[in-house]
Parts: C-alpha cells; sequence; structure tokens
C-alpha cells in the first residue's frame, strides 16, 4: 500500500468513527448535563464545598464561580510546583522556579498546556498526577460549563437562570470525562504505553554509553491530555516519545480522542435547543473547514517543497519515521483545529506552507471543531455573528433559535471575537519590538517571525503547541505568554456568559416566512465564510510577512 | 535570611490576584453593558 492511500484510509477512518460517536456521545453528554438526578459521591462534594445542587445561577455569578474557582486553581499549582522539592515522588528534581511555575499554573489551569520545561527533567510523578492532570480534567470540564450555559441561553426563555456552574464542573468531570479516561488509558496500556510510579532505569546502550530511561503514570496523563484538548505531554517529545505514542494506532486513537468530544458537543447542542438539524448544521461547518484543513496540509506536506525533500522524496525532518509525514500532518492539523497542542512531529520543520497551516487552525478561533466546550462556544459566537450579517443584507432584524440578536448580543459577540486577535497581535509586536522577545529567537527572517507569531497564537487560543525555535523560558516570555493565555481564556469566558444570559432574559419568537433558516445548507455556507473572512481579514497581512512569504520564497 | 524566590513568588501571586480582579471587574462592567 501506497504512503498516500494509507493516508487517505487513516483520515477516512477517524471521520466514520467520529461520525459513528457523534449521536451516542452527544446524546449522553445532554443526558449528564440536563439530569436532575445527583449521584451520591457527587452529593458528597457538594456537600464537602458548600454547594447548593439544587441552586441555580445568574450569568454574572455563574461567571464568578468560574473564575473563582480558576484563581483557587492558579494559585495552588503554583505553590505545588514552587515546593516540589520537599515532596513525595519528587525524583531528585528542585523547586520549580517562579517564572516557570506560574507560567506553567496558568498554562494548565486556562486549557492551555504550553510547556517551557521538559517534563520529564523538571516535575516530579506528584505534580504530573495531581497537579497537572488534575488540571486537564478541570479545565475541560470549565470549557464543556461555560458551553453549555451559553446553550442554555439559546434553549431557555425569561429567566436569569443558566444553571449552576459547580454542578455542571463536577457531572462533566465525573460523568463524561473520567469513565472515558479510565477505559482510554486500560486501551494505551495495551498498546505499550508505561504506567508506573518507577524513576526510572539506567541502561548501557550499544555504543556502550549510559542512557536514563524514565518511568511514570503516562497513560493515564496521556488520555485526558488528548480528550481533554488539553496537550501537555509527560515527555517533553510529547507524543512523537515511543512510551507516550508507542504505535500507529495509538497514534489514530489519540486523534480521535482529542477530536471526539468536541465534534459531538454540536448534538448536544441540538438536543438542548429541541432541534437535532441545528446541532448538524454546527457540526457540519466545523467538518467543513477540518478537512479543509486537513487536506491542505497533507497535499502541502507530501507535495516535497524545498531542496532536501524534493532529495529525500518526502518533507521528513521533524517527523517520527514510525507515523511517517502524512499521518503526522493530519496530527498536526487535528491539534491545532481543536485547543490541543499535542504534537507528534515538529511544526518548525514543515515546510514553509505546511507550518502556515497550523498557525491558520489556531486563527480560525479554535472553532473546527474547536477545544472541548470552547469550540462549540466559539462557533456559536460566529453564529450569531453570521446572523447579524445576513439580517444586515436583507434588512431584517437578525434572529437565532428565535432569540433576536440586537446590538447588546452583537457587542458581546464583537468584544469576544476581537479579544484573541488584539493580545495575538499586540504579544507578537511586542516581542519582535523589544530585546528578550528577539534573543528567544533561532532563527531569522520570515522563518523568526513565524515562531514568534506561532507562540503568541498558540497562547492566546489556549492551544499549547509550539512551533520550536524559541527560547521561552525566560521570565519575561513566561510572564508574556502566562497573560495571553489568562487573558485568552478568561475575557471570551465573561464575553459569552454575557451573552447566554442576555439571550436568556429574552422571550422566544416564533419562526416565521422571513426567518433565516439557520438548519440549511446556505446557513453552513455562510457561517464558514464568515469565519474564514474574519480571520483573514484580521490575520493576513501577519501570516504573508512570516509563513506565506517563507512558503513564496 | 530571606528564601531565594520569595519575592518572585510575591509578585507572581499579586499578578494572578490583580488579574481575576480585574476580570471580576469585567463582570461587573458588563452587566451594565
Amino acid at each position: 500500500m501506497s504512503n498516500t492511500t494509507a493516508g487517505v484510509i487513516f483520515i477516512a477512518s477517524l471521520i466514520v468513527a467520529l461520525a459513528l460517536a457523534y449521536r451516542p456521545l452527544g446524546d449522553y453528554m445532554y443526558r449528564v448535563v440536563s439530569s436532575t438526578r445527583h449521584a451520591r459521591v457527587e452529593r458528597v462534594i457538594y456537600r464537602t464545598i458548600g454547594v447548593n445542587p439544587d441552586g441555580e445561577q445568574s450569568w454574572s455569578v455563574y461567571a464568578r464561580s468560574v473564575l473563582a474557582f480558576s484563581a483557587v486553581s492558579v494559585l495552588f499549582l503554583y505553590l505545588f510546583q514552587r515546593v516540589q522539592g520537599h515532596l513525595w515522588l519528587a525524583l531528585g528534581f528542585k523547586d520549580v522556579p517562579p517564572a516557570l511555575s506560574w507560567n506553567t499554573a496558568v498554562s494548565f489551569v486556562t486549557n492551555t498546556n504550553w510547556q517551557a520545561y521538559s517534563g520529564e527533567s523538571t516535575m516530579g510523578h506528584l505534580v504530573q498526577m495531581s497537579g497537572l492532570a488534575v488540571q486537564n480534567f478541570v479545565s475541560a470540564a470549565v470549557g464543556i460549563a461555560v458551553a453549555v450555559a451559553l446553550v442554555r441561553g439559546f434553549a431557555r426563555k425569561m429567566t436569569n437562570q443558566l444553571g449552576n456552574f459547580w454542578v455542571d464542573l463536577v457531572r462533566i468531570t465525573l460523568r463524561v470525562l473520567l469513565p472515558i479516561a479510565v477505559i482510554g488509558a486500560i486501551v494505551f496500556i495495551a498498546g505499550g504505553m508505561i504506567q508506573n510510579l518507577s524513576a526510572g532505569h539506567d541502561v548501557t546502550t550499544l555504543a556502550g554509553g549510559t542512557q536514563h530511561i524514565t518511568g511514570g503514570p503516562v497513560a493515564s496523563q496521556e488520555v485526558i491530555k488528548e480528550l481533554g484538548t488539553n496537550g501537555g505531554g509527560f515527555y517533553n517529545a510529547n507524543s512523537a516519545h515511543p512510551f507516550e505514542n508507542p504505535t500507529n494506532w495509538t497514534n489514530w486513537i489519540e486523534i480521535f480522542l482529542l477530536l471526539v468530544i468536541s465534534f459531538s458537543l454540536p448534538r448536544t447542542f441540538g438536543r438542548m435547543v429541541g432541534s437535532a438539524k441545528q446541532g448538524y448544521a454546527i457540526v457540519s461547518a466545523m467538518a467543513i473547514m477540518a478537512v479543509g484543513s486537513i487536506v491542505m496540509i497533507n497535499v502541502l506536506q507530501g507535495m516535497h517543497h524545498g531542496t532536501v525533500p524534493m532529495a529525500v522524496g518526502s518533507a521528513t525532518e521533524g517527523t517520527e519515521s514510525r507515523f511517517g509525514v502524512l499521518n503526522s500532518a493530519t496530527f498536526a492539523s487535528a491539534t491545532t483545529l481543536t485547543s490541543t497542542g499535542a504534537v507528534d512531529s515538529f511544526h518548525d520543520s514543515y515546510t514553509g506552507l505546511g507550518g502556515g497551516v497550523p498557525i491558520l487552525n489556531m486563527m480560525l478561533g479554535e472553532v473546527a471543531p474547536g477545544g472541548t466546550g470552547s469550540g462549540l462556544y466559539g462557533i456559536l459566537v460566529l453564529a450569531v455573528m453570521t446572523v447579524f450579517v445576513a439580517g444586515l443584507m436583507v434588512g431584517r432584524t437578525p434572529e437565532y433559535l428565535g432569540k433576536k440578536i440586537g446590538a447588546r448580543e452583537v457587542k458581546f459577540a464583537s468584544l469576544y471575537f476581537l479579544t484573541m486577535p488584539t493580545f495575538v497581535l499586540i504579544g507578537t509586536g511586542v516581542a519582535m519590538a523589544t530585546a528578550w522577545g528577539k534573543a528567544g529567537m533561532l532563527n531569522s527572517g520570515a522563518h523568526g517571525l513565524s515562531e514568534v507569531l506561532y507562540a503568541f497564537t498558540s497562547a492566546t487560543n489556549n492551544n499549547g503547541s509550539a512551533f520550536a525555535g524559541l527560547t521561552v523560558n525566560t521570565t519575561q516570555y513566561n510572564t508574556a505568554l502566562g497573560l495571553c493565555m489568562l487573558i485568552g481564556r478568561f475575557l471570551p469566558i465573561v464575553f459569552v456568559l454575557g451573552l447566554a444570559g442576555s439571550l436568556a432574559k429574552q422571550k422566544s419568537v416564533p419562526e416565521s416566512a422571513g426567518t433565516l433558516r439557520t438548519y440549511q445548507p446556505l446557513f453552513v455556507g455562510m457561517l464558514v465564510g464568515v469565519t474564514l473572512i474574519l480571520v483573514a481579514l484580521t490575520f493576513l497581512p501577519a501570516l504573508a510577512l512570516g509563513p506565506l512569504a517563507e512558503g513564496i520564497h | 535570611m530571606r528564601r531565594r524566590g520569595t519575592v518572585p513568588d510575591f509578585w507572581y501571586v499579586l499578578l494572578t490576584v490583580v488579574m481575576f480582579g480585574l476580570l471580576a471587574l469585567v463582570v461587573k462592567a458588563v452587566e451594565k453593558l
């Protein structure tokens, strides 16, 4: 079988598997977030943290709960790393330095999982298991909870109640993420992934040298790394490491896991708003952009662009030979279409234009299908913008799902959309204008700009993947990227919840002959068009100076 | 003698508190939008 055929089968089988999971997983998540019954263990948790699970919250209380939980999480994770050297299972590692601790704490709490460190030489097992892995679960659950609150805003009428953040957080963690993670970890262990508390072994290599083979609870962390679209690797090589991704079929499962929740949430949305067709419209828009991106990166990586790829027959630099060029390209696209950021190859080594695709994916705002929850609320905000644009074209008051999209709603959608580009472009500009910013660059010219642009795009979009070729473990980069992660996560969440509160207060408008049918192909096409045009208008100059300049050169 | 890292610790804890405090103020401002 040729590499191209294998690559096509790899992608086609993923699409079929995701399509098969869409209804059962989406329906299951709908039941989880809509149920009025609490499990015994959940009641114990509510009693412990002093929450009345039957009480609902307004949007502002919901938002303050998200912020309070996240603030405490950042401070706890920061402290945990700062005292690591005194803890059990530290493996002899010292306390993590302040700037790196803060960057890492913010990174994992915001579901970014940007890593300015090598896991196997910086973090002990206890911090990995009880600090970082726990945030992998709860940060993903926070994203889904916010998406569910927004959907309640569409589904409910004349109320200021959007649900209870603490109930959503606990249920999504215990009933959705944890069971899938347990099963997934067992499958990964069967595939050869390691799961132990060993400090590692020193072995003699064939050349006579000594090599330290590290151990650790990798499988349990790996599964939620993908499922929760987190991306923080146990090892520096991330999913290119044989202990973190042993075979080609574990590579397939990793891609499936990082896409499955985000692609199934539109079903949950459709059930909650009482129209499965609305869910199909949203997932169709996501799928069109995702398939387009995956085809584009596979073609660009397979075109043998450049002298060395032409000589060896393929753009193999930076790719893991176990997975090949095309399957690595599919992983790169999937990880940046979601907010995962895990890598099984090095994006810095991609062809000029091929390396531009992951950047473009993140600049879409990660809505195809995006992070767990953040992808759904991101594309719903874009849907609001789309009906607003459509309303302007035909001169009617825009409506979406029976709710009028007025000035207040458009303000929230605009503020949401403007946050990410503002911090990506200002962050990149500041880094390029300062000595500390340029000092970290290992390449000059267009490629050097791409590295800095990638870092700020990844941080602000809470992706977490790195282009590489940039020295970021400095006080300035750790702090600047940490601020971008924090603002890029929580400021849009505040606007999304504000939008949800505004929608929930409205009464429902009955569908009329003039209502835009938001479940039809025309709307799907418009949604994709609005998304691409907004991104192109915002980022084309920066892309032209970076990956486009390098690729066309 | 002050332990190494104490001063940066203070600033990073303060930065965290200030950032989340500002976000809470944004919630308040958005309520009036």
